[in-house]
This record gives structure tokens, sequence and C-alpha cells, in this order.
């Protein structure tokens, strides 16, 4: 009996490591051949946009500094999405963290490019790249001709509001940005010093709001909900332009570790953790309903 | 007289054996430093740290290792004795440079390998002085009575002493500041003996003058050596020995913060200022660094930028601009770091700021104010244009007319170096 007791502990010890092993090697197999694996270090910047069951996120480069952007079905897994170059993109800052401003306009990709590349000017560093014209993403591509693109091209719009801005405070660490679309017209808020200007372009011509006092000691992000533009700083304070009133933004972790997801579909957004965003075998619907 | 012959006897017999020291089969095989603020060495590609699991081995093989001053460093040795009966007690001690010895310590045995524990040096580094050790030689002893002492051989590797702590590496993969080993080399190399931080800018500044920094390795480093190079992080300058000026700001102000010398509002960028014009909204300007001379008369419609180069395709072999219509030349001027006739098609620069001076450690040159960089670096200014003949002026294929409808890169030129003007803003690097 004693005995029988010892033979079936180590038969279920036996399969135990069987089973074990083999859990091992698939999860190695996965590791070296998935895709999902290999992308699971996606982290996208600062937004993600949902429009007609289609969701569009970007995701830096850190090594290129080129963006990618990826289009999917926001039924279907992230990883099964496009991924396009972006002839546009960001580095990481030193000091402060300056996540890609972008936004989604009429099939348009309103972004200000921050790459550094030698040919690089503010002046042409808002872009607006018309989706058709990107190209699929491939990683073994040299990025020089995407960073000339970045800096030479899609720069109808002249960016006289970083350039004003660069004039007007030299000492820039702590400046941030964003963009936005709101009501047709390109509006850029840009904050320095705890002094927030919101700019607006319209018959182009641009023009500066007063400065308004703004608290910030990181990025900002801007959204349009209701007719109405809402602000979100670093320490999670959310506030309605005009009138700088606030509201409770319902974030409770570090705004710079959260994404804003701005559901077009339903005019609704919300702020989810950057993270869950990493496992791109879930739907951004799946991912959503974690919030709830 | 028999005590006499005895004695001598003794005497020959003691003398051979104690010398003997030439027969021990003994030799230092490795050496690993260690130390509670020894840093941690990144290889130049950010990634991963340099092997730490020795500094020396017998096969020639050595690792530098990099203490601030003031540190002691400690050392762990194994050696090999062969030896028909192995002693049990065996100590181990080491001389180093400059009176940085190790002293002596009962060794552990184990087969024919005795292992010479992790031990301080008697000394620290001399506090506040960068040294530059090209060879921390240690000659290594053993004895078994720590009376008389046999040569086991010397060790020899790099070791680096910074002049205070280093600055806290930037965080992140990509963080442009991190403890590179070849950010030490320059740091330490250059800046050996020095004990103010007036005297380690000075003379980490002077490597950049001649225009030849070499790495670790002795290999030199490149301002553009790729035309189109698009490195512009530290880290891309010391692994593919190629970047932009970014790099090379970055580079400058990395060996002083190794050094601990570090302070905000250190990073000057120049971008080309909005050139409105008569001539059109130009798609991108900026500024030609020197020498562009300017060969033709101008042919152009363009009053403002009134010289004309027509961009050819591909626009660029991997050291020059190429151009299929051209009244102004790219020449060799201001030499750049190992290059005498670098990229020099710009819309933007970086600088270093030091106290009250501008370091352009891309060319080795030093300004007073930012005015000075129009008269000194500078041929003039462009920006780019886009469209047939007609638009440019120029009867670019030769054949008598401008009705030519192929579009054209066209380049507009001037030679007037205040015809634009630089944007400046400083960030913290």
């Amino acid at each position: 009996m004693v005995k029988n007791k010892y033979i079936t502990a180590l038969k279920f010890l036996f399969a135990s490591l069987r089973l074990c092993v083999k859990t091992i090697a698939i999860f190695i197999f996965l590791q070296i051949i998935s895709p999902s694996f290999l992308s699971a270090q996606v982290k996208f910047e600062r937004r993600v946009i949902i429009e007609q069951d289609s969701f569009y996120a970007v995701e830096i480069n850190r090594a290129t500094q080129i963006g990618k952007l990826y289009i999917g079905n926001i039924r279907q897994p992230i990883d099964s999405a496009m991924v396009y170059a972006l002839p546009a993109g960001a580095r990481q800052r030193n000091l402060n963290p300056q996540p890609f401003a972008w936004t989604l306009h009429n099939d348009s990709i309103y972004c200000i490019n921050a790459t550094e590349y030698a040919m690089n000017s503010h002046v042409n560093s808002l872009k607006a790249i018309p989706l058709k014209n990107l190209l699929p993403y491939d990683s073994t591509e040299n990025p020089t001709k995407l960073l000339m693109q970045a800096a030479l091209a899609n720069c109808r719009i002249k960016n006289m509001p970083l350039m004003e801005t660069y004039k007007k405070y030299t000492y820039v660490d702590d400046m941030y940005y964003d963009i936005l679309l709101f009501k047709g017209a390109v509006h850029e808020l840009i904050a320095v010093k705890d002094e927030l200007t919101v700019w607006h372009y319209s018959n182009g011509v641009w023009t500066s709001s007063d400065i308004l006092p703004l608290r910030f000691t990181g990025p900002i992000s801007v959204f349009a909900l209701d007719d109405e533009m809402h602000i979100l700083n670093d320490r999670g304070d959310e506030l309605t332009y005009p009138g700088l009133k606030y509201l409770l933004s319902g974030i409770t972790a570090e705004p710079t570790d959260m994404l804003l997801v701005e559901d077009r579909d339903n005019n609704t957004y919300a702020f989810v953790p950057a993270a869950w965003f990493s496992d791109t075998e879930l739907t951004v619907k799946e991912i959503l309903k974690k919030t709830k | 007289m028999k005590s006499f012959f005895l004695l001598l006897f003794s005497l020959i017999v003691f003398g051979f054996a104690s010398s003997q020291n030439f027969e021990y089969d003994v030799a230092v095989n490795s050496v690993t430093f260690s130390g509670d603020n020894m840093y941690a060495i990144h290889k130049d590609d950010a990634y991963a740290y340099i092997n730490n699991d020795y500094n020396w081995k017998d096969d020639g093989t050595t690792i530098a290792a990099a203490f601030p001053s003031g540190a002691y460093i400690q050392a762990t040795a194994t050696l090999t004795l062969t030896c028909a009966n192995m002693p049990t007690d065996i100590y181990v001690r080491g001389t180093g440079p400059e009176g940085i010895n190790f002293p002596s310590q009962h060794a552990a045995v184990g087969g024919s390998t005795i292992t010479y524990p992790a031990t301080a040096s008697v000394i620290p580094f001399e506090e506040n002085k960068v040294r530059y050790f090209e060879h921390f030689t240690i000659q290594w002893e053993i004895s078994f009575d720590t009376i008389h002492w046999y040569a086991a051989g010397s060790s020899d590797s790099r070791v680096y002493v910074t002049w205070h702590d280093a600055a806290t590496e930037s965080p992140g993969t990509y963080g442009e500041f991190k403890y590179f080993l070849s950010v030490f080399h320059i740091a330490c190399k250059n800046a050996d003996g020095a004990t103010t931080e007036e005297e380690i800018v000075e003379k980490v500044w002077s490597d950049f003058v001649d225009h030849s920094v070499l790495n670790y390795y002795d290999l030199p480093l490149h301002y553009y050596k790729d035309i189109y190079t698009f490195n512009v992080f530290l880290y891309t300058l010391l692994k593919d020995r190629d970047g932009e000026c970014y790099t090379w700001a970055q580079l400058f102000l990395a060996a002083l913060k190794i050094n601990g010398i570090s302070y905000p509002n250190n990073y000057l960028n120049i971008t080309a200022a909005y050139m409105p014009n008569e001539c059109g909204t130009p798609s991108a300007s900026g500024f030609l660094v020197k020498t562009w001379t300017f060969v033709l008369p101008p042919a152009g419609n363009c009053d403002f930028m009134p010289y004309t180069n027509i961009w050819d395709y591909p626009s660029e072999t991997d050291t020059s601009y190429l151009f299929m219509y051209e009244e102004v030349v790219d020449e060799p001027g201001i030499l750049g770091q190992t290059a005498a006739n670098p990229a020099s098609v710009f819309g933007n620069h970086q600088l270093a700021i030091i106290g009250d001076k501008i370091y352009d450690p891309c060319y080795g040159v030093i300004y007073n104010s930012v005015d000075e960089i129009y008269e000194n670096a500078l041929s003039g200014w462009w920006y780019y244009d886009y469209g047939p003949e007609s638009f440019a002026g120029i009867d670019i294929n030769g054949d008598g007319d401008l009705d030519d409808d192929p579009w054209f890169n066209i380049f507009r030129l001037t030679d007037d170096v205040h015809a634009g003007e630089f944007d400046i803003y400083i960030t913290s690097w």
C-alpha cells in the first residue's frame, strides 16, 4: 500500500515535470516565433483614438525616434493592426519626458515632429499627414529617409506658436505641448513655467490666448468632448477651456503612466494604464472593459 | 672545525634553499577589482555592462575599472602554484602603483589554486584628483611565512579615477547620459592629474581642439563620416563612431559629468528662424557652415536668395553633396572631428555652455557669444524650393529656354551671413 502511494506520487511528480517542461518549451517556442511576443513591449504615446470602430495609436521607436501608427479594428487583437511608418516622431528627452503630440482629423494625422535631426527647424515641425500617404512600417529600413521627410515634408502650416514660445522662453527644460483639432481648427497648447497659452489657427493666421496660470511639472494633454476643450496636467487635474474650470479626472495613478482613450464613436473618454496595452493579444474593446 | 664545516654546509644548503623562489612554479592567473564606489561601466552601446568577472587575465585580456577619487580599490587574485607538497599556509600580497598596495593576506588554497581574498588597498586614490592609469600594474608575491616573499608575476589593466562622484545616470534604455566606457576614457585620460574644475574643463576640451577624439580602443570618433548619419544619441556616437552635432555636444558634457561637473542650462540649441521672403514660402531653411564658395554670378530670380544650386538625384554620396547645377561650391573649411569637410547644410546646431563660454565640440571651437557664430562659422543661408525651370529662372538643362517642365529641387542661397537669424533655446543635459 505504502509502495503504491510512492509509485502514485512518483507518477504524479513525473507527470508534473513533463507538463512543466512542455509549458516551458511552448513558452520558449512562442518567444521565438510569436510576433505578439516581439511586440509585447509596445507602449503607445499619449492617446488612443477610436473612430468608426477602428483604433489609432502611435508608438515611437526609441532608437530611431520615428513613429509607428497602428490602425486596427477595436474588436480584434492589437497584434492584428496594420502598422505604418510615420514621417514624424519624437526623442526621449534627458530631463523631462515629452510624449509625442498627435491627433487625428479627417483622415489625416496632425502632429508635432520633435525628432532631432540636422535639417529640422521648429517652423516646419507641425505636420498634417494624410493617412493615405503612409507606407507600411519596415523595421529594416534606414530611418534617414523618414527623418528627412519629418524635417522637410507635410508642413503647410508653419508652427509659429513654437517659434514664438522659444523666442519668449529661452530656458525650456519644462516646456510641454499638445495638439488638437477643435471645431475644425488646429489648436496648439503650450505650457512653460506654469504658464499656459492656447494657440489656434484660422484663415491662415495664428492667434494666441492670454497667458493662463496652470500648475504642472510634466506633460499636458488636451482633448475635445461635448464641444468643450479639456486639458489634463501631470498632476491629474482636468480642466475645461475657456475658463479653466476644474473637473474630476478620475485618474488615480501617475498621469504619465496613463493613456487617454478618446472614443469618438460614443463621445466618451477614459484614462487607461498604458501598460494594459502591452498585452497585444487583447482587443481594445477588452482593454476598455477593464476600466468598468 | 667540524662545527665550522657543518655551519658552512648548512649555510650553503639554506642559501640554496632560500633561492628556490625562482624554481617555484607560481603565477598570477586573474585579478578582479571591486569596491563600494566602483562604477558599473556600460559598453559603448547603452544596453550592456562590461563584463566584470575579472579585470586582468593571464591570457592577456584586460577590462577597465573606474572609481571616484578618494575610493579604496579592492582586488581579488587567483594564482597557481605547482608544488608536490602543497603548503596549507600561503600568503599573498600585491604592490601597486604610487603606493596603492594590497596587504598580505592569508590565501585560500584549493589544489594548486591560491585565492587572494577581496582586499582593499592600503591607501585610497588621491582625493579630488583625476587619474588615468593606463597600466595599473600590480606585482604579486607569495610567501609561506610572511618573511620571505617570492615573485608571482604581475597583472596589468586600465583604471580610471574621476574627480568627484559622477553625476547620476539618466533613466531608461536610451537615456543619454550613462557611464559609458569611452566617456571614462576621454574624461580621465585627458584630465589626468587635474585637481580643479577649471583644469578638468580645459584638459578635456583640449582633446576636441585637435579634431581627433579617440575612444577606449584608440579608434577615432567621427562627425558626419556618413553625410546623412541619423545618430543623435550619445550612445550612437560611441557605438557607430559617427554622429551629428547633438552627440558631440553631449560627449563633451558627458566627459565633464563623469567627473561630477554638471550644471543646468548647459545645452544650447540654435535653429534657423523663420525666413519669409519675396520669392515664395520656403519649405525649409537653414544655414551653410564654412566653406561654401560663391563661384558663379547669380543667375536666379530671387533677390533675397540670389544664388542657385539644383540638387542632383541622388543628392549626395556618403561624403559630399551632389548638384546638377551649381553656382556655389562646397569646399573644405572649418575642420570637423576627424573630417576635413563634414556636412555643412544645416537647419540647427547644438553646442555646450560652460560658464560664460559656448563650446562647439563638433569643430573644436569656443565662442564668446552666439553673435560670433555668424561671422566665424557661416558661409551663408539657404532655403529649399521645388519647381520647374521657369520657377528657378535658370536654364538648367542648357537648351536655351526656361520652359522645361520637370520639377527640380532648387537650393536658393545667399552669402549674406546675416540674411537669416538663429532662434536659440537652452536646456539642461
